[in-house]
Parts: structure tokens; C-alpha cells; sequence
């Protein structure tokens, strides 16, 4: 492990256990996450794409200590985050901040969004409170925020104005990492271009991301490592020129392929996925993704496939790398 | 109530004129706002307003005593004199109308207050902690819930007769047997929604931002609960002043000679007060209506205006 490395998450797995029948009995689990492991670097951002469903969001979630790991080691700036006790994790907390999907409600609908932004500042002693307001009023305006939008409620802003919100807030601590989760899904198109740029900027400053997204284009924009999400595993990662340049697993060719291209010229090899993914409850034998594989055979079906190394930090999950 | 609280569409739009000019405002200076407007909600609370202050200072100012006798005058009707006429005994209606308001309102407001307090801690904590505790304090409530109140009421206020409770202390019981069937409901409304703020994105939040367990609590969570609180508790005391009607009505709950709304109506029993001397029992019962009806059109108002996307919901 080297010098540079933020976040590291090793063979990291989470189940949520289905309970059923009169007594409540566990009768399954959704393997949401298994075994998934990635290092982010510092000064670099990851881009954590798949379908809804992979499990990118409990990944993001447990990595913030927000569930229990079933298994695996989530290590941040050298700590052993599910290790740590509860004083010690809050006083980690700054340095590792989230930024939700749904801006709207991820804000207390009864606090002004200025003290929103400042009482974690306050909480963790970082800010005394004659400086916060001036503190809290820089943040807002490294997010595109003005004066007076101090004192306004949450429902009082349009949607982008509230995702600078939750990223002024986040920002505020001077977090190391910033995991963002689906941060411009939920925005118009026009806005979602603002909120990517006030995210350049913010990596331009220092602050890694580990950017969980469906949207490729927006990946490939702002990450210079991705790690693809197939059904709860990483099935392939690797730089960003790696992965988007060329793509070795058939799942990450086909995603790629359904990428529009604005040009209606443009020839291009599609690989259509046929069905819907599989349910994490009960995930195939075999690779995962075998039943939707247009390259699959019958070791597919019953071999779990390991990770090969293809090239330095390019990995993928399949049996026709072997 | 949907019929008083109907809006025409233009009064829609001007209300959301109003609510863009609204910079800055708290949610609370909004929802006062909202209840401002909502007419049939301000004229109940007038009314109730007008009951209180009636019921607080009539008693003093009228010429007559609560107590006192008047064999010559017994069973006048209304007139001049005796505005509401007198009972049996001689005692002016109007005087022991206002005395019993105060007894009924007290018996509502502080059953409601000792249940709510009850209702409001326990499902709270049933929400946050969850567990084992969780399910005792639910299945306490379930309990009191399947056990019909009104027979054990009834049983409870015969048990106080029995043991000769003397009547000045017997409204105190009779509020505290009220909180104790009354807290369910709320306990289970706030249970709920403690459940459901919880796993919301801005709780998560404040576990992500590192905010002691405190501030976690005082400032996010439960103050989003106060507007279901107040709302619950206001249509509450409707629900109490009805049982501490019926329980005085049956003789069970405040008895004479103190007055309550309910006892007073005990004269409807009889068949020649009830056909030929309808002033004895009237006043008291149209004032348990229109006090009842009053605080739920209230209770619906304050509903609207503190939740105003639960109205929008059942408006379109």
C-alpha cells in the first residue's frame, strides 16, 4: 500500500438478511455487496459505475460506517474505520463527508441553511463561533452561494441551489474525501453541468471523490480511476484511459457501447444486453454475469471467475482473461 | 370538515403568491400564516377563545351562586331573571353551565397534557431505541387499545364511587384515568414517524457530519415531530372532554355537586325534564357540541397549515 492511498477497501462485503414466515426467521440475504475491493488515491477521484441495483450505494454507505460490513476492511488515512470507536469515528468524521442524491432531503426542513452548513464546524470544535458566520459564507460562495441565502430554508431553493447546499455543508469540514452518491441524477441537465464544474473545481482544490454515478459521461469527465459494478462485485477497474479506452469485460463493452455519441454518422459496433440483471437475493452460479453474457460458456455457469491483472492497476473479473 | 375548509381555486393561487414572498420566514411564522388565512379554523378558535374567557370570568360576574338554593325558583324557564332558567333546585343554568365548562375544559386540557407527555415520550423512545423495548412499550399499547375503553371506564369510576372518593378529588382521578387510556394513539403516531425521520437522508447526515447524539435529537429529529404533536394533542382534547362526558353523564366521572358539561345532562334521564324543560339539559349539550366541533375544525386547520404538502395531497 502505498504513501498516496486515502481509502483503501479490501474484499468488502454487506448482506441485508431477509426475514420471513410468521417467526421472523432469516430465510435469505441480498448479497448488496461481496467482496468488493478499491483504493482511492489521494489528489485522484474513483468513479464507482453500474446499474441500479449493484450495490454502488452500500458501498458508499459502508464505507461511511453508515452499515455494518459483514466482512472486509474499509481502512481511511491509515485508520480501520469499522474498528474505531465511537468518540474516535466522530472525531474522523470531518475528513470524510458525503453528498446525497435527493438534495432536498438530505436538509432538515426546519434549519436555515446557513446553520445547516455551520453546525458540524461547531460540533467538532473547528470553527469558534464569532468566525462562523464569515467561515460558513466563504464555503457557500466557493459553491455559488450568496449572502442571501444564509438565513433561507431548504424549500426555499430550486434544486441545483440545494445540491450546492449539501456540498457546502460537506465541503465546510475540509474533508479529504467526499463520497458523492448519484449527486446530479436528480437535477435538470442544464444544472447538472454546474454541479460537475463546481465538482472539477473542488478536485482542482485538493479533495478526492469517490464519485458513485450511472452516468458514464459524467465518470469519465471527473474520475481518473473507474471501477464498473456488476451485481454487488467490481468486475472490472482500472484507470479511466484503461477502462473507457479499452474495456476488456463484456459487461463494461456493452455499457460503453449504449454511451450516445453525437454524431449520426457515426457506425459503431452495439453490444445489447439482453434481460433484466438477476436479483441480488439469489446472484447466478457460476460469473454473475453468465445469463446476460453475449461471450459466455459453460465454465461461465458454474466457475466463479477470479480477478486478473491485464495491465499495471487494469482489473477484470472474467474467465476470458485467463 | 372538507366542506369548511374547500378552497376556491383563485384563493389557492393568492395563497401561493403569499407563500413566494416568503423569504426567510420560519416554517413556524409560514404555518401561523397559513392558519391565518383558513377562516372556519380562526372562527373556531375565537369561539374557543370567547368559551375560555367565558367560562374563566362568567361565574364572577353573574349574580348567582353556584351553590345556593331557591326552592321558589325551582325549573324557571329562561327569562329575564335566570337567563338560561334554573334546575330543580332553584340554581341558575347559566351559572352552572359556565362553572361545568370550567371543570370540562380543565378535565380535557389536563388529561390531554398528562397523556400527550406519556403518548410523546414513550413513542419516541419506542421509535429511536427500537428492540426490546420497542416491543414492550408497543404491546403495552396494543393491550390498551383492545381493552374497550368505555366499559373500563365505567368499571374504574364505579370503583371510586365505591371507595367513597370525596367529589373535589374525584375530577383529579378521572383526569388521570382519561391520560392513561389516551396516550396510545399518540405513542404510535410518534413511534412511527421517529421510525421514518430516522432512516431519512437528513438524519443520515448528521451522522455522516459527526453532530453529537444530542443535537441529533433536539434540533433534527424531534422537533419535526411537534407539528404531528400539536395536532394530535388539539383534536385530543376533544376526544376527552367527549369521554369526560360520558362517564359524567352515567354518573361515574365528576359528580355532583360539582357541575360538568356531562353530569348537567344527567337531567335528560328524566322524561319530563327531557320533554317539557329542555333548558336544563340543552345549554350543557350544545355546548359540548359546539366546543367538540370546534376544536377538530381547529385540529383539521392546524393540520393543514403545518403539514401544507398532507393538504395539497387531499385538495387535488
Amino acid at each position: 500500500m502505498s504513501d498516496d492511498t486515502l481509502l483503501a477497501v479490501n474484499g468488502l462485503v454487506k448482506h441485508f438478511p431477509l426475514h420471513g414466515g410468521v417467526l421472523g426467521r432469516q430465510t435469505g440475504a441480498v448479497r448488496a455487496v461481496d467482496d468488493v475491493s478499491f483504493v482511492v488515491r489521494r489528489g485522484r477521484s474513483l468513479g464507482l459505475v453500474g446499474e441500479s441495483g449493484s450495490g454502488k450505494t452500500t458501498v458508499g454507505r459502508t464505507v461511511l460506517g453508515l452499515h455494518q460490513k459483514d466482512a472486509g476492511e474499509v481502512r481511511f488515512a491509515g485508520h480501520d474505520l469499522h474498528a474505531l470507536d465511537k468518540a474516535a469515528l466522530r472525531r474522523l468524521r470531518p475528513q470524510l463527508q458525503l453528498v446525497f442524491q435527493d438534495p432536498l432531503g438530505s436538509l432538515n426542513p426546519r434549519l436555515r441553511v446557513g446553520d445547516a452548513i455551520g453546525e458540524a464546524l461547531l460540533a467538532h470544535g473547528l470553527c469558534p463561533r464569532e468566525a462562523l458566520r464569515e467561515r460558513v459564507l466563504a464555503v457557500m460562495a466557493s459553491c455559488g452561494l450568496g449572502e442571501e441565502h444564509y438565513s433561507r430554508y431548504p424549500h426555499e431553493f430550486s434544486g441545483g441551489q440545494r445540491q450546492r447546499v449539501g456540498i457546502a455543508r460537506a465541503l465546510a469540514l475540509q474533508p479529504a474525501l467526499i463520497v458523492a452518491d448519484e449527486p446530479v441524477s436528480a437535477l435538470d441537465v442544464s444544472i447538472q453541468a454546474q454541479i460537475i464544474n463546481l465538482f472539477a473545481d473542488l478536485k482542482q482544490q485538493g479533495v478526492s471523490f469517490l464519485f458513485i454515478s450511472h452516468d458514464l459521461a459524467v465518470v469519465e469527465h471527473l474520475c481518473e480511476d473507474v471501477a464498473v459494478m456488476y451485481l454487488g462485485q467490481i468486475v472490472e477497474q482500472g484507470s479511466r484511459e484503461q477502462v473507457f479506452g479499452q474495456p476488456r469485460h463484456p459487461y463494461t463493452r456493452a455499457l460503453l457501447s449504449a454511451i450516445p455519441v453525437a454524431d449520426p454518422d457515426a457506425r459503431r459496433e452495439r453490444v445489447v444486453l439482453q434481460g433484466e440483471p438477476p436479483s441480488p437475493a439469489n446472484p447466478p452460479a457460476g460469473c454473475r454475469f453468465h445469463t446476460r453474457c453475449p461471450q459466455a460458456t459453460a465454465q461461465c455457469a458454474s466457475v466463479v471467475p477470479v480477478v486478473h491483472r491485464v495491465a499495471a492497476g487494469h482489473q477484470v473479473r472474467c474467465h476470458l482473461m485467463a | 370538515m372538507s366542506v369548511l375548509s374547500l378552497r376556491l381555486p383563485w384563493r389557492r393561487r393568492q395563497a401561493e403568491l403569499a407563500s413566494l414572498a416568503s423569504a426567510g420566514r420560519t416554517p413556524w411564522q409560514q404555518a401561523l400564516a397559513r392558519l391565518w388565512r383558513n377562516r372556519p379554523a380562526m372562527l373556531a378558535l375565537l369561539f374557543l377563545a370567547l368559551m375560555v374567557v367565558a367560562c374563566v370570568a362568567g361565574p364572577w360576574l353573574l349574580p348567582w351562586d353556584l351553590e345556593t338554593t331557591d326552592a321558589l325558583a325551582a325549573n324557571h324557564a329562561p327569562g329575564a331573571t335566570h337567563w338560561l332558567g334554573t334546575d330543580f333546585l332553584g340554581r341558575d343554568i347559566l351559572t352552572r353551565l359556565l362553572h361545568a365548562g370550567r371543570i370540562s375544559l380543565a378535565v380535557g386540557l389536563v388529561s390531554v397534557v398528562l397523556s400527550v407527555v406519556l403518548g410523546y415520550v414513550l413513542g419516541a423512545l419506542a421509535g429511536y431505541a427500537g428492540g426490546w423495548l420497542d416491543g414492550a412499550i408497543m404491546r403495552l399499547a396494543d393491550l390498551l387499545m383492545t381493552i374497550p375503553s368505555l366499559p373500563l371506564l365505567i368499571i374504574l369510576g364505579a370503583l371510586l364511587s365505591e371507595l367513597q372518593v370525596a367529589p373535589e378529588q374525584r375530577i383529579y382521578l378521572v383526569m388521570l384515568m382519561l391520560s392513561l387510556l389516551g396516550w396510545t394513539n399518540l405513542a404510535r403516531i410518534i413511534r412511527g414517524q421517529v421510525q421514518s425521520l430516522r432512516s431519512r437522508d437528513f438524519m443520515l447526515a448528521t451522522e455522516v457530519l459527526g453532530l453529537p447524539l444530542w443535537r441529533r435529537l433536539l434540533v433534527h429529529l424531534l422537533p419535526n415531530t411537534i407539528p404531528t404533536l400539536i395536532v394530535v394533542a388539539t383534536t385530543g382534547v376533544a376526544g376527552a372532554i367527549l369521554n369526560e362526558s360520558y362517564l359524567s353523564y352515567l354518573g361515574l366521572g365528576v359528580v355532583p355537586p360539582t357541575p360538568s358539561w356531562g353530569n348537567m345532562m344527567d337531567t335528560a334521564n328524566s322524561f319530563v325534564d327531557f320533554q317539557r324543560r329542555p333548558w336544563l339539559w340543552m345549554p350543557p349539550g350544545l355546548a359540548i357540541f359546539a366546543t367538540v366541533i370546534a376544536i377538530n375544525v381547529l385540529g383539521d386547520g392546524l393540520r393543514d397549515a403545518l403539514d401544507p404538502r398532507l393538504q395539497a395531497r387531499g385538495a387535488r
